[in-house]
């Protein structure tokens, strides 16, 4: 028997200056059941209503103007000056580059979704947060959440292992590295 | 700082776990709620009457900034305006039915992003993406199954490719001092 997550209770922030993918992105979100959804059109804009309302999971762009969605994680990660700097994030984006995805997932990023998505690769990588809550790591060079399965050694050397973050490009060809 | 001392200096923190008092779970751990995709599923269905004009919104913009680009050169500006409309559109396509139109701009961004100096790029190059990626939703060449998009599209990124990696041999060989090849595009 498959989970029923109830997510009338989660809240989501999601960032992205494209309209039409917000429109996407909260369709599936609100089919989900989710009743609380913010939009953002920027990184910038995005702080701002994650500060102001505190959601339980963003969903982000990466590529937009002003603040993109690296350097609006960064500045989430941060427990000094950030108020929620544990909410989880899930990086949505047309870049499938596994550079890309390094930086992301050293930038403190959850879950990396590569464009185009498919509701059900969605579904995955918040089932992922909401079920396979992560300790976060915090060292000279890194504040942001453990490696699965990851041993201290690798945790050492700074940024957590790649393997660490879901990433899927599509449901067909989700992988994890 | 050595190793043993960063190691030394790792905090590992346990998050305080609002989601798990909030969010009710039944049923077992894995496995995928097929009544919430389907939803969803139908939810992106109700939206697809609207997605041809999405696309013209989209196409339109990166006609724009094709344009600026003639008008103003590729600056730094304007390739990244041009980069995000491309960008966008290689997000995009395929949701909005057409995976050929996501191809041509995945090749576009490749060229946009991946050449190191963005003052060498061929406009003509770009031209070539911009009006096959307008083409593609002209003629309603929707998937690789339409030999002649799919070969359009293959062939752009082809040329892409050999260009980037001469412009990125170039730039290495600028670096170490070398004259590197100039030869136009």
């Amino acid at each position: 028997m498959a989970a029923t997550i109830d997510f009338e209770a989660v809240s989501f922030a999601v960032v992205d200056d494209n309209a039409n993918m917000r429109r996407l992105v909260c369709a599936i979100l609100k089919s989900f059941g989710s009743r609380e959804i913010y939009e953002a059109e920027d990184g910038a804009n995005g702080l701002e209503i994650i500060q102001s309302f505190g959601p339980d999971i963003v969903i982000t762009d990466w590529v937009m103007p002003i603040l993109d969605g690296i350097e609006m994680v960064r500045l989430i990660r941060n427990p000094e000056g950030f108020r929620f700097p544990f909410v989880p994030v899930i990086m949505l984006t047309g870049h499938s580059e596994r550079e890309r995805v390094i930086q992301a997932r050293d930038a403190g990023v959850h879950e990396f979704l590569c464009k185009p998505m498919s509701a059900q690769a969605l579904y995955q990588r918040i089932q992922s947060i909401l079920m396979r809550p992560r300790a976060f790591v915090r060292s000279a060079s890194y504040f942001g959440p453990e490696r699965r399965g990851i041993d201290c050694g690798e945790a050492a050397g700074g940024p957590v292992g790649i393997a660490a973050m879901g990433v899927a490009h599509d449901e067909a060809d989700a992988v994890r590295i | 700082m050595s190793e043993e001392a960063e190691a030394a200096k790792i905090e590992f923190i346990q998050p305080p776990d609002t989601l798990k008092t909030k969010v009710k779970v039944t049923g077992a751990s894995g496995g995928i709620d097929r009544l919430a995709i389907q939803r969803a599923e139908n939810a992106l269905n109700e939206l697809s009457g609207q997605f041809e004009d999405w696309l013209d919104t989209e196409l339109a913009r990166l006609q724009a900034a094709r344009k600026r680009a003639h008008d103003e050169g590729l600056s730094e500006p304007v390739n990244e305006e041009l980069f995000r409309a491309a960008h966008d559109l290689k997000g995009q396509g395929d949701t909005l039915g057409y995976p050929l139109v996501t191809t041509v701009c995945t090749s576009l961004c490749k060229l946009l992003d991946a050449a190191p100096d963005k003052s060498r790029i061929p406009l003509t190059l770009v031209d070539q993406h911009v009006f096959a990626a307008m083409a593609v939703k002209r003629e309603q060449m929707k998937t690789a199954d339409h030999a002649l998009g799919a070969a359009v599209a293959e062939r752009l990124l082809d040329v892409v490719m050999v260009f980037v990696d001469r412009e990125q041999q170039r730039a290495a060989a600028q670096t170490l001092g070398g004259a590197g090849e100039d030869a136009p595009c």
